[in-house]
């Protein structure tokens, strides 16, 4: 799934706002979660307001599910 | 339903007006005894005093040693403020720089530890363990506004992502690494507001954790707190201090600077923050005299707090004064 960050929630983990084609979804990020940026991997702390962002594992994350407790991402791409 | 009404975990009926002590246009010390020549304060801010429990001396920024001050009062301005060098006017924003460990670090990581934490306004803070609605766990940081009250942000105490409130928190005030000087509390109760809960508006992030009684708010004292206006807000000097992720658990980092931009309901700043901050206050302090006047919830460089704005203070002044 594709968004855009809209917010970094600075709890431990962090914790995101996206947005995917208008819809508001908030999600966790897995303690130990793996960004990566052009191939290369970086720290979470790279995740700001404004980047799309591709989750590598987010299935479950349908429009319809944000209210419910969901599972933490574990991969998350920055595309730009 | 108002966005800034209060919601709680547990129904509490209010049915008396709380007395409070409240003073617009009229700066006031932390023993309530000072009015004094503070000036540059705005007729419009509403302050409400800390309760120390002990004196300390006072500045701008709080002293913290091998903390940059002149850096931190400049770091998120223009250059327009400064000389531009050629090295300056070539460097990169700060935002765009990429730091690969800590979180929402603006620019050179300047943050310094507080150890011992267990000194003034320091033990006011708190590192949070919770243990969310969905059974998983994280930690934010708190401070204390009254015996037995703790504020923090409103997504550590409703997550929307974990689906509801926390089940529990632990509040450690002063913790520094493995000492907890003043023991541990465990809260079972929570407030925040509707514009969290229900409308998911992170201008209404803020929340505050109900203990069950007053026996470590009183050990440690609690932070007062101000609604001020937007003229006395703007490039305003303040400080933080929380519980960052990126560094070893349980230890206590401040940083200071100004803010920088100023809305209805957020406050912008380059101060240095890292995921575990979230709940953190956002001070000013002034001759001695110490006024939280954010929330801090965001980052993503500026950072970002929940403003204490004068429904906020309202809000906060019930749930410092729960019965």
């Amino acid at each position: 799934m594709k968004a855009r960050i809209v917010e970094v929630m600075e709890s431990w983990p962090l914790q995101l706002i996206l947005d995917s084609d208008g819809e508001q979804l908030f999600v966790d990020l897995d303690a130990d979660v793996r960004v990566e940026r052009a191939g290369v991997e970086v720290g979470p702390g790279t995740l700001s307001p404004g980047h799309q962002v591709e989750l590598a594992d987010a299935p479950s994350l349908d429009r319809h599910a944000s209210s419910r407790a969901l599972p933490p991402v574990t991969r998350l791409k920055i595309l730009g | 339903m108002v966005k800034h009404q209060s919601v709680s975990r547990t129904a509490i009926t209010r049915t008396r007006v709380l007395a409070r002590r409240k003073t617009v246009d009229t700066p006031m010390s932390s023993d309530g005894s000072e009015v004094g020549d503070l000036g540059g304060d705005d007729p419009n801010d509403l302050v409400e005093d800390c309760f120390d429990v002990a004196t300390h001396g006072g500045g701008s920024l709080e002293s913290v040693p091998g903390f940059g001050i002149d850096r931190a009062m400049t770091e998120g301005f223009g250059p327009e403020s400064e000389e531009v060098t050629e090295e300056l006017a070539n460097l990169t924003a700060s935002c765009l720089m990429e730091f690969e460990e800590p979180e929402s670090v603006c620019g050179r990581d300047d943050r310094r530890r507080i150890s011992p934490a267990s000194a003034i306004p320091w033990w006011m803070i708190c590192q949070l363990f919770i243990q969310r609605h969905d059974g998983r766990t994280s930690r934010c940081t708190g401070w204390f506004i009254g015996p037995r009250t703790v504020m923090t942000a409103g997504h550590c105490v409703y997550s929307q992502s974990a689906g509801g409130w926390a089940r529990s928190i632990t509040v450690v005030p002063g913790m520094d690494d493995s000492s907890r000087p003043f023991g541990t509390q465990v809260g079972t109760t929570f407030r925040s507001v509707s514009g969290w809960i229900q409308n998911r508006d992170v201008g209404y992030d803020y929340g505050a954790i109900i203990l069950s009684n007053g026996d470590l708010g009183r050990r440690v004292g609690w932070f007062g707190f101000a609604a001020l206006s937007d003229d006395s807000l703007r490039n305003l000097p303040v400080n933080n201090s929380g519980y960052p992720a990126d560094k070893p658990t349980g230890t206590q980092w401040s940083n200071a600077g100004r803010i920088t931009r100023v809305t209805a309901r957020r406050l912008y700043y380059m101060l240095d923050t890292a995921g575990g901050q979230s709940g953190s206050p956002t001070w000013r302090s002034r001759r001695a005299v110490r006024h939280a006047i954010g929330v801090h919830a965001y980052g993503g460089c500026p950072n970002k707090s929940t403003r204490i704005t004068r429904t906020v203070d309202d809000n906060m002044m019930r749930w410092k004064n729960v019965t």
